[in-house]
């Protein structure tokens, strides 16, 4: 979302503005929903942790000082619900969940389609994961994913150097 | 990087497919529920005075504290920075005469040349003429009344106290 849009939508839902919110949250809603899908494991955790990180948001706006860090923000958010709900659930990687998926281009995937992503990824540390979700899946810089996850840069290189070989382990092994 | 991590990279970035999002995170939908959210008015109110008072009890314990220990180095003292003033300060005896006199007290006249005499014969037959005066007994036993002399019976000196 540019920047002369968000901001009076970001001035906007700090006056409690749900419409404003709405709108703003309509850029971001389905990557929120992904990373939340794939840091967790299953689409109800998912979810839930989605709507508790927009309630939360929507509560504590008027602590966001630029409106341009309004994506980094919410997914710093998510984030950190996402890893307080991995400490009481376990990443459940099922056949039933791989259904869900719409897989857009595998045609050139030359890995094999039979690997199952969500198995790999549950192969992974939560820090890991978290590193190889927001910076592969959504494409966020190093910089971007260390202020998400509140890590040095050079750390979110690292555990992303580390996960991509166990990644890459895990699939070749099947 | 190599070229085998970028093609590893690409191809795992084209398997995390899209996935189909809930009805209930829709914008529409979310926008109701946020309508329906309650604003935590009082609460935060109530942080609000929480915190100020807060802020008030340490700026009046850290004006307290520097009042006691610090103030003696301000400008503007107490009786405590008088007393360090005075302790410290260096004054001349001319100093001292201008200001014993600004403040309205007599200047002290010159002082006698000669001190006063003491006739030590004259004194002790002074001592002399003054009869002396019974001394209470501080002996255990006696009575009040005793003076230095015993009273008590079994006492060498006993003399019966006056009726």
């Amino acid at each position: 979302m540019e920047k002369e849009r968000l901001t009076p939508l970001v001035e906007a839902a700090k006056s409690k503005d749900a419409d404003a919110f709405a709108e703003i949250y309509s850029s971001y809603y389905k990557s929120l929903y992904k990373s939340a899908y794939y840091l967790l494991g299953n689409p109800q955790d998912a979810e839930d942790t989605v709507m508790e990180t927009v309630a939360d948001a929507f509560s504590s706006i008027h602590k966001l000082r630029v409106a341009e860090a309004f994506e980094g923000w919410i997914f710093k958010i998510l984030y950190n619900k996402a890893r307080r709900k991995r400490g009481t659930t376990i990443y459940k990687a099922t056949v039933e969940l791989s259904e869900n998926i719409e897989s857009d281009d595998k045609s050139g995937d030359d890995i094999g389609d039979n690997v199952d992503l969500l198995r790999a990824l549950g192969t992974l540390r939560d820090d890991e994961r978290a590193v190889v979700v927001l910076s592969i899946c959504e494409g966020y810089s190093s910089q971007d994913v260390s202020k998400i996850m509140g890590v040095n840069a050079n750390t979110v290189r690292s555990k992303q150097m580390r996960a991509l070989a166990k990644l890459r382990a895990f699939m070749e092994k099947e | 990087m190599t070229n085998m991590d970028d093609s590893f990279e690409h191809s795992l970035k084209n398997m995390f497919a899209d996935v189909e999002t809930p009805e209930s995170l829709s914008p529409d939908n979310i926008a109701s529920v946020l309508r329906r959210l309650p604003v935590p008015k009082v609460a935060f109110t109530a942080k609000r005075i929480m915190s100020t008072a807060a802020v008030l009890v340490l700026v009046i314990g850290i004006s307290a504290v520097s009042i006691r220990y610090l103030r003696p180095y301000g400008e503007k003292s107490s009786g405590a920075a008088d007393r360090y003033a005075y302790e410290t300060a260096e004054f001349s005896e001319a100093d001292c005469r201008v200001q014993l006199a600004g403040e309205g007290v007599e200047e002290p006249s010159a002082a006698p040349e000669t001190a006063p005499s003491f006739d030590v014969n004259e004194m002790q037959k002074e001592d002399a003429a003054q009869p002396e005066s019974p001394r209470p007994s501080t002996k255990k036993g006696c009575l009040p009344e005793c003076t230095e002399d015993c009273c008590v019976p079994e006492c060498p000196n006993y003399k019966k106290p006056p009726q």
